[in-house]
This record gives C-alpha cells, structure tokens and sequence, in this order.
C-alpha cells in the first residue's frame, strides 16, 4: 500500500511537470499558416454537396467557378476559370471560353468535359444545392467552351455560376473515385468520402485533412496557374464565439469570422475590424391563410398587416442589431441590384397603427409568433430579442401575442409548412442576385407559400416579379426590382426588419480581407502583411 | 444453463452480461420511441431553403436515409443493422454513424479518464483528510472547497477556467486537441496521449496532453466535489467502529490505522460512487467540449441533436447507456473483489 500510494504521487507529480512545461509554447508556430477561426456550418468539401457557410468559404479556395467576384463585391463578376463569357440578347444562353492556362492541381488541364461533369454531378446529385441547377441545361461547344442554356430568360445564371456549388472538378479523378454525373447520380455516385479526404479542384489551395468538428486544412496549390496563394497553409478551426473573441485579443489567431458589432469592440490594437453589410434580411411576416387559425382570419386581413408595419419601432431593433446594421429598406440587401435607400424604409407611426389595430378587429384573439429560440442567433442577433421587442411594440398596440420559440429543427418546419400565424425569420441569398428575392418571396413562391400567401393573390407584385425575371437590361431590371418592393412594402405580407453588420477581425498581419455574402471571405486574397 | 444457475463468480457475471445487453436492446427501442416523439423534422432540419422546396430532393433524401419508410419498418430495420454491427449513417456526417463514434469517442474517454483519475486521488486525499480533521480549520476549508465544487455549473466553471488559465495567464494553450495544423499521431486507441507514446512521439505526446489538462480538470472538479464529500461521510463512519478503536488502542501508528483500517473498508463505497462518477463524465461533457473546441462525444450529441440527426442521437445513446452499464458492471465485480463477506456469501 506504501509503495502503491508513492507511486501514485509520483505519476501526479510527473504528470503536473510535464504539464507546466508544455503549456507555455506558442500557439501557432508556423510562419506561414493562417488560422481562420469560426463556428462550423460545414458538411462536407463536396461542392456538389456543400452548402454551408463554412463549406462555401474552404471550398472557394479549393475549386474554382467559371466566374466569379473580387474583394466583398456580389454585382460584378470577373473571370475565373472561364476567360471570356458572353450572354445572348434574351438571357438565354450563357457561352464560357475557358482560359487556356486553367490547370488543376495535378497539373491537368481544365477542359469542357470538367465542367459538363461538374455541373450535372451537382444537378444529378440531389443534395443540398442542386437546386441552383434547376432549369438550367450544360454541354460543351468544344474543348474549351461551354455553354449554359435555360428554357426561359434567366440572367441570374451569371450570378448563380459563381457560386463555390458550381465548383469545377477534376472528372477523371473525382470519376476515378467513384464520382458520377448520371442521372442517377443520387444512387450511383460515390465519391463523398473521397472529396472528403482530398481536393480534385483547380484552386489555390488543396485538401489536407477535413474533420468535421475540429478542423480543416488547407496547403498551397503549387502547381496552381493563378497568382500565388499568399500561405503555405490555413487551418480553418471550429471554435466558439466567445474564444474567437479572446484569441483575437490575443493575437494568437489569423482571422476571426463571427464576432458581432459589440463583441468587436474593445479587441486592442493587436487586430484590424472590417465591417461590411451581412446578407441576412431579418422580417417578420403574418400568415395569410385566412382558414388556419383563429389568429390568422384577421392576419390575413390588411388592416392587421398595416398596423404591424406601422406599429414596430424599427429604430430600436436596429440599435439592437448594433453598430453596421441598418434598417431593412426592402426585401434585397443594400449590395444588390435594385435595393431600396433608407427614404424607402417605413417609419414607426403608432397613430395610423393604432387606426389600423382597432380596424383589423383582431381585438383580444391571441396570435403566436414563432422563432428560432433555443439561443438561435444569426451575426449576433438573437431571434429571441427581436421577436421580445416585437412583441413589446404589438402589445402597445392592443395585440395579444404569443411568443413561441423552439429549437430550429422543430421551428423551421413550422415556418416552412405554412403553420405559423406570425413569424420572425430571415432570409439568406442562395445566389447573389436580386431574383433571388422576386423568385422566393413573390405569390406562390417558397416564401411566399410560407405565409399563406398564394399564386394570384396579388397581380401587380406577380407581373413585377415576372418581368424583373425576364429583363436584361441592367437599369431597367434594377427599376422592377425597386418598384416590385415598394408594392411588397405596401401591401405584401413580410414586414421587413433589419439587415445586420457583417463583420471579419483580421490579426495585423493579414491584410486582404473582405466580407462577402456568399463565401464569407475569399482566402485566397488573404496574405501576409510582411 | 446449468452455470446460470449456480451462485459462484461466474455465473454471476454471465447473468449479469445477458442482463445488460437486454437492457441496451431496451433502451434502443426506449431512445427510438423518444427521438420518434420529438415533434421536429429531420429532412427540414439537414435541408437548405431551395432544397427543402425540391420534391425530387426531399425524396432523395428521405430515401437516403430510410425516412421514407414507416416508424416500425425503421426501426426493425435499425435493430436488423444493429445485429451487424451497423448504427446507421448519419444524417449530419453523412458517414456511419460507427465511424463518428471511433472518432468522437476516445476523446471525450481521453478527458474522462484523466478527470477520474483526478478527482479520484484528490477525493481519497482531501475526504480523508476532511474526516480526521472533522470540525477543524481544514475540514471547513475542504467542505466549502467540495460544495463549491458540486455547486458550480460546469458551462460556468469551463468559461471562468478558460479565461483564467488561456487568456489571463496563459499557462493553458488553449481550445482543441492539438495546435492547429498539427498532425495527429496514428491511430491506435484514437486518444492522443496514449497513440502518441504508442508511436514514440513524446513531443506530441506533450502537446496532447497539455491541450487535454484544463478541460480534464474542469470536467473532474464535480466528480472531485461528490468524492470528497462521500469519503469524508465514509471514513467518519468508520472511524467510530470499535475496531478502529482497538488498532488506536494497541498503539498502531495514526497512518496505519488510516490506511488498513479505515481506507480499505470505505473504499468499497467510494468505488460505487467513482464508477457512476465516470459514467456521468462521459455524459456529461457537453458544455466542455464546447467551451474547449473538443471534438468528443458530447460535441457530437449536441450536433446530433441539433440536426435531429436520429441515428447520430440513437449511436450516442447506445455508447453512454454501454458506458453506464458497463461502469455498474464493473462496480459489481469489484465489489466481490473486494469484500469478503460478499464471497464468503456465495461461497
């Protein structure tokens, strides 16, 4: 018992020796890794499959689209692997000339059979951004051309081309691996586990390791044909909030992508903060479907509607939503075509919602309004508190309201089966293009179902949402696009909120970094200061 | 059937195996009929919005994943999986759901052990400690430290920790399991500590090790504070039965009587405790492997639970219920081990 006991003093004693002595080396002793910290939104590297914050971020470094956009810019695209595209007069079909210098990362070429594969892999697929490639057909012209047709004017095609789901793979090695572009390929492909353990892109950077839960890493592309990737590695980390806030006080990581406006105060001078415009459109909406509830024979009624447009204090939400968000003018985010200026956003008048609430006769039915509520929060905003000053505001007016939060796989069905009476909600672009918007929140459309709100419900908003479909001309389509949300802001069941900040803290050495909607942050313009 | 009969040791434990996978088997229809209750949609939660509006999607991905089948037909064909050693694939993965629980698994058993060997040596120290010194200064001190320790919520402890340890005095080096970028060593057992000596690699071996002792601690610091309190109770009671006295009164040096005469029998309580204690931390690592970035089973859970991924929830239901029953399992056997009365008994 003697000896046992010392023994076990002794390994105690050892162990806190070793510790003492290990913990105090430096975090990241590599000189040219970067160290992107966030919280995971990631499924796989699989562009045919990923649809995710996180995965849209790795995986825009790991494959290249035929075009895409530069520094935090979602308008204009430029090229990628494609040098020169060019669209006919009615937006129909979409002619990409490959570059002739594209090469993938085992020094193949890039050719139109890449991106034929490519694209009806995603299509075929089924997974979560197949979707993108609905309506749209691929085949090659020649080696290095390619062209997109759709059957009716689309010509958010350019916009949706950019998107790192439309990554170009490598056919004969995602092939090789089991990958396929049949239409069965929901059945037959099989090459997840393999995107999963390598990269088969022409990207800067190629797949080291992937661990959905820690980490991924990233290695410089050597034989890649672009301008050189500025690290030799980047580690993306799954790391809380809270802890990318302290290593970045700490200078101990590169780059951290989720911090909100007031986290991102106060960081000291070891960091750079950048803040853009965030994509999300937070709104609340009221159910349509006059036959659901009791609640929403009367928020179908636009009396209903009017006096909670006019009956929310806007100002204070916003105030919320802290320093860079700005009040949602309209349905499309202020970087896309069309968006509306702050003239445009309603005003708080509690008299005229007043009127409105005594006219709707809602009176004392009780109406839930449903959210994301298990800590649910989107750049630091939380459901919970919107949907609580919401609630303050309504009740000022005579409404009964009833928050309902619940975690978000029990909530979003709610919301996506038109069972809600009123919701809080947000909205994030699944292309950067402002049809994104007229196609989702228009009659008869996902969301527009989502709130009852039906096909023919409103004809003016429906022939705006078709023409702004259809147009080409740039001033002309960004003309519907505003005229089609000043009618949503007037008679259209969402009541929109805010957009928030968007913001990325860069350790001082780093320079490049950008905040854009749809990859969060390009890393490949990320370089080292020195 | 003749040695289930018997009442030595062995049948004993062969009773006791069939118990337990009975009660695995039962609670795999108990946690299905559960995950089956949650009034959420699994295809709504893994799906994006444009997805989820794409009949052919949401069919392919309710084919994928057997949703498309009726509750029973699913689990017959969970439980027809299960006898083949396949947990199912994960909706969240995408991989099965087996494969996760190799990798998630050892790392939350790689801070659970350290903490019960933690909170164990300490418990035995400090309990002890407490009971022979019972109403004085150190005996206050310890009782406010253990009731500190089992009051404290542990996402509390792990933040205050974190922030103390890594941020303040930077004696931790911080969140995950290795620095970033490290490659981890070979798999052997799937813990870092332990693969790396396996792999002779003491550098590494140092770094895992130094990335696992904060949140180690942090997990051990309530099963230390339940230890403490136990051993004290147990070693006072003891400490008033005449035997002691005796050994006192043939003049037995203070430490021998401790350790022959006391330890030894409080011991055997002790063991119950610490076997459910480890049971829990396995469990109960949740909130610290959020707090730390420790890719564990805890992590894995909540992802699982998260994305109502059902055989992601169902494989992490399956490894904790094992780890409990295993742990009682084991308690069993030790005490038989352990006390002769229990043997003598049987015999």
């Amino acid at each position: 018992m003697k000896t046992s006991l010392k023994r076990v003093m002794g390994v105690v004693f050892a162990i806190a020796l070793v510790s003492t002595v290990t913990v105090s080396g430096p975090v990241n002793a590599a000189a040219k890794t970067l160290t992107v910290e966030t919280v995971f939104q990631l499924t796989s590297t699989d562009p045919a499959r990923s649809f995710e914050g996180t995965g849209n971020m790795i995986n825009r470094a790991l494959y290249e689209t035929l075009i895409t956009y530069k520094g935090g810019d979602a308008s204009t695209p430029v090229p990628g692997l494609a040098s020169k595209w060019t669209v006919n007069a009615n937006a129909t079909e979409f002619t990409f000339m490959l570059n002739p210098k594209a090469k993938f990362s085992d020094g193949s070429k890039v050719t139109s059979a890449d991106v034929v594969f490519s694209l009806n892999r995603l299509k075929n697929v089924k997974g979560n951004p197949s979707s993108l490639m609905n309506g749209i057909t691929v085949s090659a012209k020649d080696e290095m051309t390619v062209v997109l047709k759709t059957e009716t004017p689309q010509p958010q095609v350019l916009a949706i081309a950019t998107s790192p789901s439309l990554g170009i793979v490598n056919s004969k090695v995602v092939k090789a691996n089991g990958g396929s572009d049949a239409a069965d390929a929901k059945d037959t492909d099989k090459a997840l586990e393999f995107m999963k353990s390598a990269s088969a892109g022409s990207g800067p950077y190629v797949l080291k390791s992937f661990n959905l839960t820690t980490e991924v890493v990233l290695e410089r592309n050597k034989k890649y044909w672009g301008a050189a990737a500025g690290y030799d590695q980047i580690v993306v980390r799954n790391v809380p909030v809270n802890v990318q806030r302290l290593n970045a006080i700490k200078g101990s990581s590169s780059l951290a992508v989720d911090l909100s406006p007031d986290q991102a105060d106060g960081l000291g001078n070891k960091v750079n903060v950048i803040r853009g415009q965030g994509r999300a459109i937070f709104f609340i909406y009221l159910s349509q479907n006059k036959t659901f509830s009791a609640a929403t024979a009367f928020t179908s009624n636009a009396k209903c509607l009017e006096a909670v447009r006019y009956g929310i204090n806007y100002k204070k939400i916003v105030r919320y939503a802290g320093e860079g968000a700005i009040q949602a003018a309209g349905l499309i985010p202020t970087m896309f075509s069309g968006s509306l200026g702050q003239k445009d956003a309603i005003k708080q008048d509690t008299s005229r919602a007043k009127e409105a609430f005594d006219a709707c006769g809602i009176k004392d039915t009780p109406v839930k309004i449903g959210f994301w509520g298990d800590g649910g929060a989107v750049n630091g905003i939380f459901f919970a508190s919107v949907a609580a000053m919401i609630d303050e505001d309504l009740r000022a007016l005579g409404f009964k309201p009833k928050l309902e939060g619940a975690p978000l796989a029990v909530s979003l069905p709610l919301y996506r089966e038109n069972k809600e009476e009123m919701g809080v909600w947000l909205w994030n672009p699944d292309w950067p293009d402002s049809t994104n918007y007229t196609e989702s929140f228009s009659p008869g459309t996902k969301v527009g179902l989502r709130a009852g709100w039906v096909k023919g419900a409103d004809p003016v908003i429906e022939e705006l949402q078709a023409r702004a479909s259809t147009e080409t001309n740039p001033k002309k389509r960004a003309a519907l696009f505003r005229d089609w949300q000043r009618e949503m802001n007037k008679r259209g069941p969402f009541v929109t909120l805010l957009q928030p900040a968007a913001i990325l803290v860069s350790n001082k050495n780093v320079k490049g970094a950008a905040p854009h909607i749809i990859w969060t942050v390009n890393l490949h313009e990320l370089k080292p200061t020195a | 059937m003749k040695v289930l009969r018997g009442t030595g040791f062995f049948p004993f434990i062969i009773k006791r195996i069939l118990t337990s996978l009975l009660l695995i088997f039962g609670m795999t229809f108990i946690s299905f009929c559960i995950t089956q209750l949650v009034p959420g949609d699994p295809v709504a939660a893994n799906l994006g919005n444009s997805a989820y509006s794409d009949p052919e999607i949401v069919a392919a991905f309710e084919k994928e994943f057997g949703l498309d089948q009726p509750v029973p037909v699913q689990y017959l064909r969970y439980i027809q999986n299960l006898s083949d050693g396949n947990l199912g694939i994960s909706l969240s993965s995408k991989r099965p759901v087996i494969d996760d629980l190799r990798e998630y698994f050892p790392a939350t058993l790689e801070i659970a052990l350290i903490a019960v060997v933690i909170a164990m040596v300490l418990g035995l120290i400090l309990g002890t400690i407490s009971a022979i010194t019972r109403d004085r200064l150190p005996d206050q001190i310890i009782r406010v430290l253990s009731l500190t320790g089992v009051s404290m919520p542990t996402f509390w402890t792990a933040l205050v920790f974190f922030y103390v340890f890594f941020f303040l005095l930077g004696w931790s080096p911080g969140s995950g399991r290795l620095d970033p970028g490290a490659e981890p060593p070979p798999q052997v057992t799937g813990m870092f500590t332990i693969d790396a000596i396996i792999n002779g690699d003491f550098a590494t071996f140092r770094q895992a090790f130094s990335y696992l002792l904060l949140p180690a601690i942090v997990l051990a610091i309530y099963a230390l504070g339940v230890l403490t309190r136990f051993t004290r109770a147990s070693v006072l009671e003891i400490l008033g039965n005449d035997y002691v006295r005796t050994a006192r009164a043939k003049g037995l040096p203070e430490l021998t009587v401790i350790r022959r005469h006391v330890l030894r029998p409080a011991l055997l309580a002790i063991i119950t405790v610490a076997g459910v204690a480890f049971a829990s931390l396995m469990a109960g690592s949740v909130l610290i492997e959020n707090v730390f970035s420790w890719p564990g089973l805890g992590q894995y859970a909540y992802r699982a639970a998260v994305g109502l991924d059902l055989p992601g929830i169902m494989g992490v239901s399956m490894v904790v219920a094992t780890v409990y029953i295993t742990m009682n399992l084991i308690v069993d056997i030790l005490y038989r081990v352990i006390d002769p009365q229990l043997r003598k008994a049987e015999q």
